[in-house]
């Protein structure tokens, strides 16, 4: 007897803390708790400068790490580099990084897009740690005025809107995301469609296009701003490259349109303070 | 009693030790090893030793504290997604306690591996009833292997440290046996 009970107990352990998440799932899943949503920012926050540490004390050992994997390139890199400096000296150049931050927020505050809506500009700090989510931190939140929802572009167009905001941070569900759709308007024809993210690094797959519109490759694609839609209207998207015909019996139309904006190489970003439902 | 409830304090505080080492290597890990923009599961893979370690009974607790934490500070999917994945998987790990021997680093290398991916196919299992179908995509081979691969190269950096904090120092290591 004691040895049919101590086996089977593991396994109600298990069907608790089962039954413990799946209530936890259902609540999040379907209520969009306020508290898990509190907590987990609150847990972020509270991470974030440990994090920023060990980042800090890890970063010089695995940029050695990488030095010796790429020590070919490195030394051209090398050459190349002394000679850059030599001239950027006789030149006596400013900082060229700070210059292109600069430059890169001068022209987030002089977009031709969205430039009549309030923004913060945040700096991009990370990317997800997720396997499962296009997404990037950046280094501002509530306190600055940030809001979950909130649309986010940068200088090349729509980057995607705001999944989660703490107190200073904020994580950004980039237009990429397989769970995200973003409703669309082809600049030339006016013909209108959702486009929807395919997951890190793949082009947006974009649908419900009427069978028989005007659509072709280069076309650009720019959110469409119809009625309770999550973003304004007239921000870039994307370019189609891809518009195969549809075939006999199609009911809609489907293109593939590659995003705009870099985001492997973003430094800035621009959270405008916009929702549907205040407009 | 003393002594025992000083052992205990003793094991609690190492394993909270364990999994905020996990849990800082998991934030380092995601921003410097990306392979084809895929990061280890490093609070997985400690979920999977703790299982190998410590057996079902503990394991499922432990792995459901690891999968909390990862729940809260790294994804956005709905809360204990990966807790529950996490308890399963140091369940199932937990059942071979016993079966596997320390010290030997290919075999922690291969089980940590083979177990990941089996979170991994959980993982996105369970998110599909979620509503979150979207995790089973062309891609998804490449994550599960990947996964495999990285988090059985840092359960090598993991397993002596999990079986430092919570292996039970009385009770024989197991050895391979000669029949």
């Amino acid at each position: 007897v004691a040895v049919a009970r101590s086996s089977t107990r593991p396994r109600y352990y298990l069907l608790l803390v089962v039954l413990t998440a799946v209530t936890f799932i259902a609540i999040d899943h379907n209520g969009d708790s306020s508290v898990i949503r509190n907590v987990r920012s609150t847990a972020r926050d509270a991470f974030l400068p440990l994090s920023s540490v060990a980042n800090s004390i890890v970063s010089p050992v695995t940029n050695s790490i990488s030095a010796i994997f790429h020590y070919g390139d490195l030394k051209h890199e090398n050459a190349q580099l002394r000679a850059q400096l030599q001239t950027l000296e006789s030149a006596k150049l400013q900082n060229a990084q700070l210059q292109t931050n600069l430059k890169e927020i001068g022209d987030l505050n002089n977009l031709t897009f969205a430039n009549n809506i309030g923004g913060v500009i945040a700096r991009v700090t990370d990317n997800a740690p997720s396997n499962f989510e296009a997404a990037i931190e950046i280094n501002k939140g509530t306190n600055d005025g940030i809001a979950k929802g909130f649309p986010v572009i940068a200088n090349g167009g729509l980057v995607g809107r705001i999944a989660e905001a703490s107190k200073t941070r904020s994580t950004v569900q980039l237009i990429t995301d397989s769970s995200l759709s973003v409703g669309v308007r082809f600049s030339r024809s006016g013909e209108v469609g959702i486009a929807e993210g395919n997951g890190i690094g793949r082009n947006l797959h974009v649908d419900m296009i009427p069978v028989d519109a005007d659509v072709q490759k280069s076309d650009a694609l720019v959110t469409s701003g119809l009625q309770n839609s999550v973003y304004p209207p007239d921000i870039p998207v994307g370019t189609v490259v891809r518009a195969p015909r549809p075939h006999s019996g199609d009911l809609q139309r489907t293109v593939s349109a590659r995003p705009l904006v870099d985001f492997s190489h973003m430094l800035y970003v621009k959270v405008l303070q916009w929702s549907a439902n205040t407009q | 009693v003393v002594r025992q409830h000083a052992v205990s304090v003793s094991k609690l505080t190492k394993t909270i030790f364990v999994i905020f080492v996990a849990t800082l290597l998991q934030s380092v890990a995601a921003q410097h090893v990306r392979i084809f923009d895929v990061v280890p599961e490093i609070l997985l893979a400690t979920s999977a030793l703790i299982g190998l370690t410590v057996g079902e009974r503990e394991g499922v607790f432990l792995g459901f504290i690891c999968g909390c934490v990862a729940d809260l500070l790294f994804l956005n999917t709905p809360f204990m997604l990966s807790a529950v994945t996490f308890a399963f998987v140091a369940y199932v790990c937990g059942l071979f306690k016993g079966t596997i021997v320390h010290g030997v680093p290919g075999l922690t290398f291969f089980v940590t591996a083979i177990a990941s991916m089996i979170g991994i196919l959980i993982f996105v299992t369970i998110s599909a009833l979620f509503g979150y179908g979207e995790f089973f995509n062309i891609r998804l081979p490449l994550v599960i292997f990947l996964v495999g691969i990285l988090n059985g190269l840092f359960a090598l950096i993991l397993g002596p440290l999990v079986h430092w904090a919570l292996a039970e120092s009385d009770v024989p290591q197991l050895r391979l046996v000669k029949e």
